[in-house]
């Protein structure tokens, strides 16, 4: 038996405070940066009262693009940003829902997952009205434990089946399965799709698709005029917000910022002395960890493996026109692609990164449970200093769970890399 | 007596009088006397060994035949078929139809690193967060101790799996490789798409083998398939007496045999087992009747704890167990079609993350056709399919009242004594 609303604990109210206390240390360390929290304070505030204004919460994968919710005026939950925010709660990160999980999943399955059973079995959050997940893509964990909680649960959910592969073949079948989510949405809301709706919807992703590759192309510039700090949060935004006006509003200051710098010739950081790409899961518990690297070594990540979006622009023309570009932005999910087929698109990816964003040194910091890409970090180090002559440092954490490796212990690690490199 | 290389059958038939009255071993010490003494050379030692090795096969029972093809990597079957000028293909994993394979004159061979022990050659590439059982196959794939075989095909099963097909193939690149999509769902769109994928498939296995898989080699092949499935079932029948006259040991390895033989031979030495078997004393010694649950399984010390302390393994959902040879294939005119869905549909494993359901009642069939005491759900460090749907597993059986331990090991025999003392308790605890 459930707790009443009023006795129970919920995680939003804790991540808006998480949020408001990360908007303060922003606002003293980078007044000028604040402003970027703003578009998260709000989303969260929006489901934090949804309870209580009847609004209808969807929890999705990372790899699930979340147009469709915005198309039904649903209230999408990207689970995997809601992890990370979690993660820099102060003291406690996730360890309490984590350990209460892993009393029913082993300890190597990913904490995103972990996480959020151990948050169901705490009670600690409204449960959603429904669930929709990406079967194929990222990873086994969230294969298994995503559906298994929705069915713990009793609540409907959705699987978007996603082929290995990514040709026409495969994005006509992608097409189609966007198309089945369109259809379930229906059924959830109980109401017909308003295409006009999902056009406008499409129309703001568009946009933010078009400012993301602007914000893409000024932090190819030597000196990045962009601070590593906005990666997270546009990683964040893109997948959570993308098809809401917020988020275009976002993205148009973050490039005003840009453009500024960029004419006065100027970086983001006084001297810029090393690019990185980060080509995996950055480090989400702490991303302080970012700042000491630019502060203490002129060290700047300029690309994390969370930005790398392809600048996919969808034609609103039809329903057939609309599903298959939902089905490449599906088929080109960041976390997704790059883990999903072989392991050629991973090494395209990264090598990709490094040459376009003309980095010095690449970074794998090898979220433990990201076993399809433990198997083959070695090749991709190999493969980047064979094309380009760059150095991959890797190193095994848990971008969530600090318990396995902290920040203090991460340090030392930089420091003799990044001396390597001078 | 000094042998020459001319003299060797005959010396052969006269050496070979031993096999009937020494062991192996014996028989072996006596030759490697002769060779220390400049007698015979090495190369003769070692064409006797396997002569005898011969020899000693057709004097076996078929019990013993398969439980000798359960436990080698290659055997004579796949000598034969190879001096035949026909190809032996490897593949991972359950979804992937062999008919079509067969109906090409290609041998299937499914992929077990048997008596693998360590995997220093796939750490090279693989890290120690990937499966033991990945890990060993690509170290035996790195090794070349799949000499034999003339192409690899895999699967989107895992994402080991899949990552261990793809350094395999960057590696040691054999000189077929195939790679088959297989949908995670089994809606009717998913079974569209894998009706594709098996045309593909198709098409590549007929330009590698030369011989056209014809409507009718295909049914053949289907046929003999489908037999091996019956006589599976009426083998495991056996297991639901109240004494079974096979352990749980024999049962796996009668399986595991399937694997690395022709179906047609395989299915000659298992109607001669069903015949065996029928005359063979049950050992009285039973204390709890056993599930294993779980995937990629062929270690046989671990039954053997379990068979130690008196428990007997009577059923099972392995990848390499039942889940084999539960579903027969009902075909229509659209074989391809029909087999897209027979693969998609049946008995499967958590990759299917939708078809729960379907799994949970299939366990719990089992458990009341094989009248179950008590789960043993054993899933390999770092197979998150397993690791992530074991919650719902003994959920389930708690609702029914059934006994459930959850139990994480490698794929290769190791930490057995802490592995004996939670078996042990497990039993301890049915019984009581």
């Amino acid at each position: 038996m459930r707790p009443e609303k009023e006795d129970r604990k919920n995680i939003y109210r804790e991540i808006k405070d998480t949020l408001e206390s990360i908007y303060k240390y922003v606002s003293s360390k980078h007044p000028d940066e604040a402003w970027a929290y703003l578009p998260s304070l709000n989303f969260w505030e929006k489901r934090l009262y949804a309870e209580d204004t009847g609004e209808k919460i969807i929890w999705h994968n990372f790899t699930t693009i979340p147009e469709p919710f915005y198309a039904f005026d649903l209230l999408p939950i990207n689970c995997d940003p809601m992890t990370a925010y979690m993660a820099r709660f102060p003291n406690v990160t996730i360890a309490k829902w984590v350990d209460l999980s892993q009393k029913y999943l082993p300890d190597h399955v990913c904490a995103f997952d972990k996480n959020l059973l151990g948050l169901v079995l705490s009670d600690d959050v409204p449960f959603p009205a429904a669930m929709v997940g990406t079967a194929g893509e990222p990873c086994d964990s969230a294969l298994t434990v995503f559906p298994a909680i929705s069915k713990h649960l009793g609540i409907p959910h959705y699987m978007i089946d996603i082929p290995y592969w990514k040709d026409e073949r495969t994005i006509k079948y992608v097409s189609n399965e966007m198309k089945g989510l369109l259809s379930f949405l229906e059924e959830l809301t109980g109401r017909r799709l308003d295409l006009d709706k999902l056009r406008e919807v499409i129309k703001y992703s568009n946009r933010a698709y078009e400012l993301l590759h602007e914000i893409q192309l000024q932090r190819m510039h030597i000196p990045c005029p962009l601070p590593s700090r906005f990666l997270m949060v546009d990683a964040g935004l893109m997948v959570s917000q993308i098809g809401t006006t917020e988020i275009i509003s976002y993205l148009e200051k973050e490039l005003e910022i840009g453009r500024k710098k960029l004419e006065k010739g100027a970086g983001t950081i006084p001297e810029e002395k090393k690019r990185i790409a980060w080509v995996h899961l950055p480090i989400m518990f702490d991303t302080k960890i970012w700042d000491f690297m630019e502060e203490g070594f002129g060290a700047i990540v300029v690309i994390d493996v969370l930005n790398a979006f392809k600048n996919i622009l969808i034609d609103t023309s039809n329903i057939d026109s609309i599903c298959k570009g939902l089905a490449l932005r599906e088929l080109n999910t960041t976390m997704g692609m790059e883990v999903r087929g072989p392991a050629e698109y991973f090494f395209e990816r990264a090598i990709q990164m490094a040459r376009d964003f003309k980095v010095d040194a690449v970074v794998f910091g090898g979220h433990t449970a990201c076993e399809q890409s433990w198997a083959i970090a070695q090749l991709m180090k190999d493969i980047v200093y064979d094309e380009l002559g760059i150095r991959t440092l890797i190193f095994d954490c848990d971008g969530l769970d600090p318990r396995i490796l902290t920040s203090e212990k991460m340090k030392p690690k930089f420091i003799s890399f990044l001396e390597t490199l001078q | 007596m000094f042998l020459q290389d001319d003299d060797f059958p005959h010396a052969l038939s006269q050496w070979l009088i031993f096999y009937n009255t020494f062991e192996k071993s014996i028989f072996l010490y006596y030759l490697s006397s002769l060779m220390r003494q400049g007698r015979i050379f090495t190369k003769q030692l070692k064409n006797l060994e396997i002569a005898f090795e011969k020899r000693k096969y057709e004097h076996m029972d078929n019990l013993s035949k398969l439980i000798d093809l359960s436990t080698k990597l290659d055997n004579e079957y796949i000598e034969k078929w190879k001096q035949q000028g026909r190809k032996v293909i490897g593949f991972f994993c359950s979804y992937i139809p062999e008919e079509i394979m067969y109906a090409s004159d290609i041998l299937p061979y499914r992929i077990r690193p048997t008596k693998c022990t360590q995997t220093k050659e796939a750490d090279i590439y693989m890290s120690n967060v990937n499966c033991t059982f990945a890990r060993c196959c690509l170290d035996y794939g790195l090794r070349e101790k799949f000499s034999f075989l003339d192409g690899l095909i895999s699967m989107n099963s895992c994402d080991h799996i899949r990552r261990l097909y793809d350094i395999w193939r960057l590696k040691r690149p054999l000189p077929f490789m195939h790679f088959l999509s297989v949908p995670h769902l089994n809606h009717r769109r998913a079974i569209e798409w894998y009706k594709d994928e098996l045309k593909i498939f198709k098409d590549a296995i007929e330009k590698q083998s030369g011989v056209s898989v014809t409507q009718d080699k295909l049914e053949k092949a289907i046929e003999i398939y489908n037999r091996t499935r019956r006589l599976l079932r009426k083998f495991s029948e056996v297991m639901k007496q109240d004494f079974p006259p096979i352990t749980g040991i024999e049962y796996l390895n009668v399986i595991l045999a399937s694997f690395v033989t022709p179906k047609e031979q395989y299915n000659q030495l298992l109607e001669g087992l069903l015949e065996e078997i029928k005359v063979r004393k049950a050992s009285s010694n039973l204390k709890a009747r056993l599930m294993l649950i779980g995937s990629a399984f062929d270690q046989l010390e671990f039954i053997k704890i379990i068979e130690d302390s008196n428990g007997r393994v009577v059923t099972d959902t392995l990848c390499f167990g039942s889940r084999f040879y539960y579903d027969i294939f009902e075909s229509d005119s659209d074989l391809i079609g029909s087999l897209a869905k027979f693969y998609l549909h049946k008995a499967s494993c958590p990759r299917f993350s939708e078809a729960v359901k379907e799994r949970l009642d299939f366990i719990v069939e089992k458990i009341r056709e094989f009248r179950v005491d008590g789960a043993i759900y054993q899933r390999i460090r770092y197979c998150n399919l397993w690791g992530g749907e074991a919650f719902l597993t003994k959920k389930k059986l708690e609702e029914i009242g059934i006994p459930f331990i959850n139990l994480e090991r490698e794929y290769y025999p190791t930490a057995l004594g802490a592995l004996r003392t939670r078996v042990e308790a497990f039993i301890e605890r049915i019984v009581k």
